[in-house]
Formats: structure tokens, sequence, C-alpha cells
């Protein structure tokens, strides 16, 4: 057993100690915090030199994915793809780490290099780096394997995940847009509705043309489409199974149906029911066939839409006068007027965000395409023109697609603009088109 | 008694560590104090407006002119008498000289002290030094005339025809530094001055320098209310030491982005050669909070 006690020589022996060990404590200093709150945006440069191809057959998919990846990062107005021809560096595959210095040169400030690869088995394997050239590292890098006619669509997820990684936000490039598409002179208008990639590829027609059809709605969560077509008599709401093509009638009411929307989770469908000279929201879930009434008002309600968490729902009514926005619980009850500007504002849209509203505003003599925030405030006008409607969000809620009737055009073309008002954008279709509805991200 | 002796001290060490702990050094948040400006001007803007012309003159060594109140032969002022011209001998001047001579090493040893210096300025900062030192030393010589004086006044009785008496007569104790040309503009000012700190225009420069470089990411705007803070580490030139490290962040989505964007601001713009290599003590380890509350829309 040690000897514990405590002699006069021991405290103080302790007591040493214990200042010492003050007196190496970190001397406090205060560090100069700088504040910076402004800001430059600007698009992010950046280069994409041709991806390489595994055998020499490979070569034309691998340009072909270059091309459509850099497409896609320019069209969103985000980044600024630098020009081949000013690349300094060629490097020799996907697996050598570049020559940073060589990129600042050209001023980029990020590097995608890829390579696409047909496998024994048929697949096609595609694989790509991006790099950051200032910090000198890689910030990603995937491989995906696929059947080889899909290749745009590996383009497409590529440009999303180099879009969320650069950005923080996810990408909205591979996905699919369903409009109606019109030919033939305006008084005989014939009307399909189409499906196509966002970038405008690979349409394909789902319905025949001899029936007016109106406002297509992707399901959030199926392969299905809701919309509404005039077939014999009144206006009915239907279900299309995009992959199958078999189409169903939703509910059958007495009088007009119209202005389908699915809920967040697909199981039901919200519409606009007339009775009489008004019209009225219902909801029927798609597995019970059960319809449940939300509004009886004497006025018109209708352009219904959820919002992503399923609580609320935005929708038009004229029960003031005039066509204006409210708010309502999604199981009903007292709905609250949100827009309160200068003219008739309809087709309400709730961004896949919840932050934003997107709506079309008429006043005396333009169509606006607008955004406001749910409570009402912060109304912002994105793009003005003759006849601009029917806004509807990409899965990211940072872009809109409308379709526009310019004055003199003999038919309306479909548009994206960003929710800042930047980068108006035409999407090319083969015809005249209408009526846009964007798909949920397909992976 | 030493079984408590030994809990008591036992008790002492371990309150005591407990106080090293909880109580660690943190640093002072000193706030910032802004700039008595009336106007709102954006920090762009200031920067601009005083950062003068480029293609100014230079001004060289021996463009500096010593401090003249008069025109006469030219007379260096460590050659004026320091000694009051007076009658009455009450005042004391050998104190003034006493002075002059100690803050002249002073000057001499600065210049040696900052090895920092990739450049050292082109002026003789003790030639400088050494005339500010004798002009202050000269300064309060009247002021202290002053005081002796009152008590052989007979304050209560005040005689108007005899306001010419009362008249001090001495001859100004001021020597007026004379030169061929009058020069009464300030100049330069000696680097060893209480102003060896990081200036407000320094601030200006280098936060209007960050903003032009950063690019924030597009999903942010003023009401997001998320911030990141990096710390960062210079060398001497003004570059960066190591990558920039985030040291505090608000929790959300768009963070790393935030994050990443902020640090592509400082790569891309670095050497901040607006700092001056002087005050090198007070930017080399700088904490930069980049919170978007002035951008526009979103």
């Amino acid at each position: 057993m040690p000897d514990l006690s405590v002699t006069r020589r021991r405290a103080l022996a302790l007591g040493a100690a214990a200042g010492g060990v003050t007196l190496t404590a970190r001397h406090a200093r205060a560090v100069v915090r700088l504040d910076i709150t402004e800001g430059n945006f600007q698009p992010l440069p950046i280069a994409i030199p041709n991806f390489f191809g595994g055998a020499d057959s490979d070569n034309d998919t691998a340009v072909g994915v270059t091309q459509i990846i850099t497409a896609n990062l320019k069209g969103s107005g985000l980044f600024l793809p630098i020009d081949p021809s000013a690349f300094l560096e060629n490097l020799a595959s996907v697996d050598t780490v570049p020559n940073f210095p060589n990129w600042r040169t050209i001023n980029a400030q990020a590097l995608v290099t890829g390579r696409i690869t047909r496998q024994s088995d048929g697949r096609l394997k595609a694989e790509f780096r991006l790099w950051d050239v200032l910090a000198g590292q890689q910030l990603a890098g995937q491989q995906y394997f696929s059947t080889p006619d899909n290749w745009r669509r590996i383009a497409h997820i590529i440009s999303d995940a180099i879009y969320e990684r650069l950005t923080g936000e996810k990408g909205y490039f591979d996905t699919r847009v369903v409009f109606v598409d019109e030919t033939g002179p305006k008084e005989r208008r014939i009307k399909r509705l189409a499906i196509m990639d966002q970038d405008g590829a690979n349409v394909r027609y789902l319905t025949r043309g001899d029936e007016l059809v109106l406002t297509p709605r992707f399901s959030p969560s199926t392969q299905e489409i809701t919309y509404m077509a005039y077939g014999q008599g009144d206006p009915r709401v239907y279900l299309l199974n995009i992959e199958t093509g078999q189409r169903e009638v939703v509910g059958n009411f007495p009088g007009m149906s119209f202005a389908p929307r699915f809920s967040p989770d697909g199981q039901s469908v919200i519409m606009s029911l007339q009775e009489g000279g008004n019209a009225n929201l219902f909801i029927m879930d798609l597995r019970s066939k059960a319809t449940t009434r939300l509004t009886n008002t004497p006025a018109i309600d209708t352009a219904p839409s959820y919002a992503p968490d399923g609580s609320q729902i935005c929708f038009e009514s004229d029960r003031g006068g005039h066509p204006q926005i409210y708010v309502m619980p999604a199981a009903g009850g007292a709905a609250q007027r949100i827009s309160f500007g200068d003219g008739t504002y309809s087709t309400p849209v709730w961004s896949p965000r919840g932050d934003y509203i997107a709506f079309t505003k008429q006043s005396a003599n333009s169509f606006a395409i607008g955004v406001m925030k749910p409570d009402g405030s912060g109304e912002r006008i994105l793009t003005e023109g003759f006849h601009n409607e029917g806004p509807t969000f990409a899965p990211n809620g940072r872009v809109i697609m409308y379709f526009s009737d310019n004055v003199g055009s003999p038919g309306p073309s479909l548009f994206t603009i960003d929710t800042a008002g930047r980068n108006q954008q035409r999407v090319p279709t083969p015809s005249f088109a209408s009526d846009p509805a964007w798909s949920p991200l397909l992976s | 008694m030493r079984g408590s002796l030994t809990i008591s001290a036992i008790a002492h060490l371990v309150a005591l560590g407990m106080c090293l702990v909880a109580f660690a050094a943190q640093p002072m948040e000193a706030p910032a104090t802004p700039a008595m400006t009336v106007n709102t001007i954006s920090v762009k803007d200031f920067t601009e407006l005083t950062k003068g012309v480029k293609d100014a003159p230079k001004l060289k060594v021996d463009d500096i002119k010593p401090v003249a109140d008069k025109i006469d032969t030219p007379k260096p002022i460590d050659e004026v008498a320091p000694k009051v011209a007076d009658n009455k001998p009450e005042i004391k001047t050998d104190t003034s000289a006493k002075q002059q001579p100690k803050p002249d090493p002073k000057p001499d040893q600065k210049p040696a002290d900052k090895p920092a210096k990739a450049k050292p300025p082109d002026y003789k900062p003790d030639k400088i030094a050494d005339l500010l030192k004798k002009d202050a030393a000269k300064q309060p010589k009247p002021d202290d005339k002053a005081s002796p004086d009152t008590p052989p006044r007979d304050a209560p009785q005040f005689n108007a025809d005899q306001v010419a008496a009362l008249l001090d007569k001495r001859d100004p104790q001021r020597q007026m530094a004379a030169a061929e040309t009058l020069n009464n503009q300030p100049n330069l000012g000696a680097s060893s001055g209480a102003s060896a700190q990081l200036s407000q225009s320094e601030i200006d420069a280098l936060r209007a320098r960050i903003s032009s470089c950063w690019s924030p990411p597009p999903g942010i705007n003023a009401s997001s209310k998320i911030y990141v803070v990096l710390r960062v580490l210079f060398k001497q030139d003004a570059s960066m030491s190591r990558e920039p490290v985030l040291v505090e962040g608000s929790a959300s989505a768009l963070g790393p982005a935030l994050a990443e964007s902020a640090k592509r601001a400082l790569l891309l713009c670095q050497p901040f050669t607006m700092l001056k290599p002087e005050h090198y003590d007070q930017w080399k380890d700088l904490e930069l909070k980049f919170d978007p509350q002035e951008l526009l829309g979103g």
C-alpha cells in the first residue's frame, strides 16, 4: 500500500502542477471574421471533352452522349460548356488524372470525362468522372449499365448527376413531357396526346386524334396519364397507361368532368365536375372508386393542384366574381384567396418543392406566367406575351414549361423558363404543341 | 486531518480541471464596427471611389518634402534651437531636448523588425519619423509655458488699459520650419504609428474582390437563411497556404453546394494582393462568413 499521505511537499507540488497547466492554456485571440454577403452569379464554366469509346464502334454513341450532356447543361442556363477547340490537353483515357493547370488556363472550373463501352453480353456500359479543376480533385464518378438503345437516357442520367453534384439541387434531365400535339389548319385542328423526352427527342403519340384532348397530367408514381377528352357527348376524364396503352374512364358522372390531376401518392384523382351552371371539386379514389366532394359553391371551381406534401390544394375559382387562386386544406374546408393583383388568375400549379405556386395571369392586353409563394406574397411575373398559358414545373421546382401562341404565328409552341425569370428557351416539337405536363424523374 | 486535506486537494484539482475544460478559450467576438458613412453605398462602389487612379505619378523618395511653413533658406528642423527665446527664464526647456534623441533609435529598428516585406517601401521611415517626432516634441511647449504663467497674474484686478501689459510678449516658441518652397502638406506617416492595423479599406477591397469572384448556387436567394463560415490561412504573398476549411454552417440541403461555391471563389481569386504585407499578422488567419443576405430574387 503506497504512502498516500498528503505532505506539505506533495501539496505544493500538486499546486505547482495545476498552476503550470493554466500557463499552457491557449491564449484566446479574436479571429477576424469578415462577412461576404454579395455574390455575382455566373454560369459555371465546364469542359466536356468527347467521351471515349471502348471500341471504335462505340465512338458514335460516345460522341452522341457528350452532345446530349453538353446541350442539357447549357440549356439549364447554369453551366457554360467551353468550346472543345480551346482544349489544351488530350486526355489519354477516362482513368488518367487530368493535368489541371491545362484546364485552369482555359478558365474551366469543372471537367467531365467518360467512356462508353459495349459489353460482351450486349449491354452498354457508361462511366464518367467529374473533376474540380480549381481544387484538383475528383468530385464524382459513376458507372451505368443499360441496353444499347437507352443511350440517350444514360446521357440524361449522367447530366443529372453532374447537375446535382455542382448545384446541390436534383436535376431534371431524365424526365419526359406529355403534351397535346396540334396539327392541321386552325379551323380543323387535330389534337393528339404525345409524349417525348424533355429535350424533344423520342416523340411518341398516345391517341389517334379522332377526339379533342386536353390537360394531360402525369401520375407521380405509376406510368399513367390522366387527361380530359371530348368523346361522344360530354368531356370525360380518362386514365391512360403509357406502357400498355390501356384506357379507362375515371368515374361515370353526369355532366362534364375536366381538369384532372393526380394526388401526390398517385392513389386518387382530383378533378372538377360540372353541376348545372357550376363546377365543383371532387376527389375519386382510383382503387375503391369512392368519390368525395370538396367544394360546394355556386361558382366554377377548377384547375386543382396538390401541395407536394398532400396537405393542401390550390385551385382556381370565380366565386368572387373573377377567376382567382384559392388555397384549401386537402380534406376540404374553408378556402382562402391568395391572388390579389390586377387581373384574373388561372391554372395554378404547386411546385414540387412546395415553395411556389405558378399561375397564368391575364390582364388587359396580355397573358403572363408568374409565381407567388403559397401564402400569396412575393408575386413575380416571369414572362409576358400573347397567350402564355399552362405552366408546369420540372421535378426539381426550378424550371417551368408553358405554351405560348405568339401573335401572328399559326399555332402554339412550348417554352421553358427558370423560376428566376432567366433563360427562356423554346422546346422543339414536331408540330404545334400545347398543354405540357412534366413527369417526375424517371430514375 | 490528512484525509480531509486529501479530499480537499482532490476536489480543488477537479474543480480547476473542470474550469479549464468548461471555460476553454473561445474567440472573443469582436463586433465589426461599421464605418461612419451616412450615404448608403455598396462596398464595391466605395472601393472604386477610393482606389485612386492607376496612372497617377508614383511618389519617389526625393519627392517627399519636409514640412515647411515659411520660405527661407532651407533649414532642416533638427537644427532649429529648441530653447525658448524668452526673457522670463521660468521654463526649463532642457526636458524637450532630452525627448528628442529617444525616438530616434526606434524607427531604425522598425525596418529590421519586419523581414516579411517582400518589397520594402521606397520611403525612408526614419527620416519621416524624425520629422514627426521633432514636430510633436515642439508642440507641447507653448502649453507648458501657459500654466506657470497664470499664478503670477493678478486675477481679480483686471484693468482694461493694461491689457497690453498682460499680453504675452515672448517670441513664438515654435520655430517655423523653413525651406525653399512652402509645403504644409502632411507626409506619408510612419509605419510604426498607431495605424498598423488592418484598415477598413483593405477589408472592403478584400470583400469586394471575393464578392466579385463568388458565384453562389442558383437555388439560394436572400430568403434562404443559410450560411457557411470558412477559415482561411494565408501565406505571405496573400495566396492560401491550404484549402479553406469549413468551420461553421447552417444545416440545409444546399449547404455543401454553398460551401463548395465559396471555396471555388477563394481558389479562383487568390492571391489577394490588396492585403498589405505589413499587416500580415492581422490577415494571415481569417474567418469568412458567406451569407447570401444581399442576393437578389430567387
